[in-house]
């Protein structure tokens, strides 16, 4: 007889083999043979004979095939449920063993924890920013299929780039329509342009971006509304006349309440009533990284909504480029047929009605104009200028974060390593009560595994502080300035936490488990030796090696570190040719409200009038062009006495600002007189130029008096500007850009000014001004959105957020890395000498002083020190090269920066080494040799 | 068969539950008890027991073990389950006031209206 079946759990207790299947086979068929044989027997009883009994027996019975495939299916299904509920059971058991193992170690769960919340949450912030700056498509089906069009090379006329792209990729309206006319290769081009939209509905006005896009843009997108219809080649027919719009769907949901009964309404840009036919689909915010647009207008309205734009004759100037394409490539057209098929196009166009446009081109430069290429590119991305900045500071602050979770790993594994051997007992005597190596490796991967999911959790509380720490640095979006992102802790970047925490857990808990069960230590200990040779070398290898890696890394950071928080220094310490402290800074656009040129004016004069009045105020100046902004507008120039030969750079920054301009930023006047209100329209015009003006057209210290004329408003070259001062030289757009060459003009005699941005100095603390100013415009106009309101030392910082962002993150990391590269010293160290309590009991009972003692283990540290540092210092050669880009003012291999991370690193890692040191030096050689 | 006995499957569980409960014992044996019981009338084919019964022994309605019979063969021998039981005396009530209900409106439909 079989032995009776036995109950999993039985089966389990006593490690019984699981019935294999040809046994479960076997079963079924005994099963059916007997019911046969008992019903023949019957019919025999019955008086049949034994032939007939056996025939009808089968007969009765059916089809044997049939049920034994029954029997045999049912029998194997209940032996899957029984092996799946043994493996659920050992599961749950060895969860729990675990759970119970770890509870009684709270110090070295909290430390694992720590490590990895620490290490991988940094990872994951660094990764969240990566993932939103870098990584992410846009959200639209195929995006790999989008190109990006761009025309670089000269040209003539007035370019406008923005947040989208560079100079290089702006086109004109006509060539946008030639190409799109002319091409074959693409299921469409899609043109695009941003502008500040102030928007308003049912009476509720928020200032934002908006987007002007071609009727080809969502289909071209592949794009589906939320809600109505999106904006297509029928709204794109007549210049001025589709007065729609199409809201985004983050807008819809912020400001309308998701409301679904706005389609049909009317909404307000821009002081220009449109009517909402749809919404843009969740998730979709235009094609341009840090612009979170409110609409989607016509590019056909561009004149009526788009107060950058001008007027209705600019869709027919070939001369002005200020709108950026993208397309999409036709199934089967591959990038390469695409750039020919559409050379081909662009070139004709060039030559036979562009080239005879060009003015004060030499025959060199206009055989570079004809030979113009039409760049396309990947467009999966979109199109922005934030990408580009961003990529290569992102990507050295993944590695840095990269390399903080290494350090920690090595941490985590060390303590795993003194985990497990500190075990070897308990190992041992359950390898004796029957548990196979790999039961023991799955126990202790399970307690890894368990740590992982408590440090991954712990991370992302880590990762979340983190995020927020960056977001601080971003300015706010505003006026087509600044940054909007949306920052938080999406799917993408929880799964990539656990991804790592697990993946952490599971390869750092692998060594020190196979290691912790291995036969010949098992062995010793069983064989009740004190002190255990081979594995416990091999062991201490390890984490010898785990450190000098932990202090390499922690020497390659430093030193990158220590080169982005100079380089920030250097930034920081940029001589503007500016007097920011106690200026405080906004904007006012009225023309986004709806006022004309002349009631423009008059309220901004009045603005000035109304600031002068604040207490402590002493000087208000206005700007046309915000400083510090990364904007910047330009315009070629004839000058008196400078020779203007074709291809002869004439291109000046330029600047429209009020009588208190100069004063109000403390830009010292060299000679001549500043601005005052009478200069005003139809007074004579005026300017004042600096110093890089005067260096540029030859003007000298002998500037004022001079004529100039710009070629935009004195086209037929009549010197109609009088040059009245010459200022110092201080910076325009960028903080870490040179001042460059620049005229400014009153804004009195602009017939066409639109806003201003305000420098209102005071001698009060301008934390007042922050309060007081939004009142003072609120008594002229309570309507008018007041934006940008800041003290100027901010706006320097927002001008250079990035560098402040990676330099203190960096530095931050570094620091977090040092960190947890003396806490694995520490480990180790205070292990070996614990370790070695009864060699060092034997020294000194021989002799040896406790400075000595205390000199043999602090040559251990210099021992890893050194060779740690020499290897990091290799490393950060490489790094320091590939943060070059990012250096303002210092070299990537700048001695400072190295020899100031092998001091902390020294500082910090004898400090680790410290206290292992002097409680080696306290051993009592009686009591050590006694144990 | 033309006086086979309706053994749907479905209600065949609860027929071979019934022969369980008197005492456990193997397949051969059930089916003979069905037949005994059923006044000698014969179900399907034997075969269909098997289902049935391999049906009942995961639900935990019925266990199973090797076992050896009077006259010494091996054997699986069912048992009935305290669950089996529970299940047993729930689908007979049902099955009860079911049969009472068709045969009811049967009787009804047979009178003239």
């Amino acid at each position: 007889m079989r032995p009776r079946e036995i109950r999993p759990g039985i089966r389990r207790l006593f490690r019984l083999a699981v019935r294999r299947p040809d046994r479960t086979r076997d079963d079924a068929d005994e099963e059916i043979r007997l019911h046969l044989v008992l019903r023949t027997e019957q019919l025999m009883r019955e008086g049949w004979t034994r032939e007939a009994a056996c025939v009808e027996a089968e007969r009765r019975f059916g089809s044997v095939e049939e049920a034994r495939r029954h029997a045999r299916a049912s029998a194997a299904q209940r032996e899957r449920r029984w092996r799946a509920r043994e493996w659920v059971d050992a599961a749950w058991r060895s969860v729990r063993l675990s759970v119970r193992g770890l509870r009684r170690a709270p110090g070295f769960v909290g430390t694992v924890v720590t490590c990895m919340a620490l290490g991988v949450g940094a990872n994951s912030a660094a990764f969240s920013l990566f993932d939103e700056l870098v990584l992410r498509p846009l959200p639209v089906p195929a995006p790999e299929r989008l190109v990006n069009l761009a025309a670089p090379g000269p040209q003539t006329g007035s370019t406008q780039c923005n947040r989208i792209g560079d100079c290089d990729e702006v086109f004109s309206y006509p060539m946008f329509r030639d190409l799109q006319r002319g091409q074959t290769v693409f299921t469409g081009i899609a043109a695009h342009r941003l502008f500040i939209a102030g928007v308003a509905y049912d009476g509720q006005a928020v200032e934002g971006d908006g987007v002007l896009v071609s009727g080809s843009y969502f289909p071209v997108l592949g794009l589906r509304p939320a809600l109505g219809r999106l904006l297509g080649p029928a709204d794109d027919q007549v210049v001025g006349g589709h007065p729609v719009a199409v809201l985004s769907h983050a807008y819809w949901t912020a400001r309308l309440g998701a409301d679904p009964g706005v389609l049909g309404r009317r909404i307000v840009v821009n002081d220009r009533p449109l009517t909402i036919v749809g919404v843009a689909p969740r998730g979709f915010e235009g094609t341009t990284l840090g612009v979170r647009p409110a609409v989607f207008v016509p590019l056909t309205m561009a004149a009526e909504v788009d107060i950058g734009f001008g007027s209705r004759a600019q869709f027919d100037d070939r001369l002005f480029h200020g709108i950026f394409l993208f397309a999409r490539l036709r199934p089967g057209v591959t990038l390469e047929r695409a750039r020919t098929a559409m050379n081909a196009v662009y070139r004709p166009i060039l030559a036979d009605r562009e080239a005879s446009l060009q003015r004060g081109m030499s025959a060199a430069t206009m055989a570079r104009f004809r030979a113009r290429e039409l760049a396309i590119t990947s467009g999966a991305h979109g199109q922005s200028v934030l990408r580009g900045t961003t990529r290569t500071p992102l990507i050295l602050l993944f590695a840095i974060t990269g390399v903080v979770v290494l350090i920690a790993c090595a941490n985590i594994a060390n303590l795993l390593l003194v985990r497990g051997t500190g075990r070897a007992a308990e190992i041992a005597v359950r390898t004796s009560l029957g548990a196979s190596r790999r039961q023991l490796v799955a126990q202790l991967l399970t307690e890894s595994c368990l740590l992982a999911v408590l440090g991954g959790v712990a991370s992302l509380l880590v990762a979340r502080a983190t995020l927020a720490l960056a977001a601080s640095f971003v300015p706010a979006a505003t006026l087509g300035m600044g940054t909007a992102l949306a920052l938080d802790l999406r799917p993408s970047v929880l799964a990539f936490s656990a991804a790592v925490a697990l993946g952490i857990g599971l390869l750092f808990g692998l060594f020190p488990a196979l290691h912790a069960t291995r036969p010949d230590l098992m062995a010793s200990v069983r064989a009740g030796a004190g002190q255990i040779a081979g594995g416990r070398r091999a062991a201490a290898r390890v984490r010898a090696s785990l450190v000098t890696a932990q202090i390499a890394l922690s020497m390659a950071l430093l030193v990158a570190a220590g080169l982005l928080v100079q380089s920030l220094r250097n930034v920081s310490r940029v001589d503007l040719g500016l007097q920011v402290d106690h200026v405080v800074t906004f904007a006012l656009v009225p023309a986004l409200n709806g006022y004309d040129p002349a009631r423009t004016r008059t309220l901004l004069e009045r603005v000035e009038e109304e600031l002068a009045t604040l207490p402590g105020v002493t000087a208000v100046g206005g700007a046309s062009m915000p400083l510090l902004t990364g904007m910047s507008n330009g315009n070629n120039v004839r000058v008196e006495g400078f020779e203007r030969g074709p291809d002869v750079d004439a291109n000046t920054r330029v600047n429209e600002v009020g009588p208190g301009y100069l004063r109000a930023l403390g830009i010292p006047l060299l000679a001549g007189r500043e601005f005052t209100a009478r200069d005003r329209l139809g007074a004579p015009k005026v300017a004042i130029v600096n110093e890089a003006f005067a260096r540029k057209f030859g003007l000298g210290r002998a500037a004022v008096g001079k004529r100039m004329a710009t070629d935009g408003h004195s086209p037929d070259g009549v010197l109609d500007i009088e040059i009245v001062g010459l200022m110092r030289d201080a910076t325009y757009g960028d903080v870490k850009g040179e001042p460059p060459p620049l005229f400014i003009t009153p804004y009195r005699q602009d017939s066409a000014i639109a806003g201003l941005a305000f420098y209102v100095k005071t001698s009060l603390p301008p934390e007042r001004l922050l309060r007081s100013i939004p009142a003072a415009v609120a008594r002229l106009d309570p309507t008018l959105p007041v934006a940008m309101l800041k003290t100027m030392p901010q706006q320097v910082r927002d001008n250079i957020y990035l560098d402040r962002m990676i330099g203190t993150l960096s530095a931050g990391f570094a620091a977090l890395a040092t960190l947890l590269a003396a806490v694995g010293l520490y480990g180790v160290l205070a292990y070996t000498v614990a370790q070695r309590t009864r060699e060092i009991g034997v020294r000194m009972a021989l002799g040896a002083d406790s400075r000595r003692i205390r000199r043999m283990v602090l040559r251990e540290v210099a021992r890893l020190t050194l060779v740690g540092a020499v290897v990091g210092i290799a490393g950060a050669f490489a790094l320091g090269h590939a943060a070059q880009s990012l250096l303002f003012g210092l070299d990537g291999r700048d001695p400072l920066a190295f020899a100031g991370a092998a001091g902390v690193l020294a500082l910090v890692t004898f400090g680790a080494g410290a206290l292992p040191a002097w409680r080696a030096s306290r051993v009592e050689p009686m009591r050590a040799l006694r144990e | 068969m033309a006086d086979a006995m309706p053994l749907v499957k479905g209600r065949l569980g609860i027929l071979v539950l019934r022969a369980l409960c008197w005492s456990p014992t193997h397949g051969f044996e059930i089916t003979s008890r069905l037949e005994g019981r059923s006044g000698g009338s014969r179900g399907a084919q034997d075969s269909a027991l098997d289902p049935a019964l391999h049906r009942l022994e995961p639900r935990g309605l019925a266990a199973a073990e090797w076992g050896v019979t009077a006259n010494d063969r091996r054997a699986r021998y069912y048992r009935i389950t305290d669950a089996g039981r529970g299940h047993l005396v729930e689908r007979t009530a049902q099955w009860v006031r079911y049969a009472e209900t068709v045969t009811g409106i049967l009787a009804a439909a047979s009178d003239p209206a």
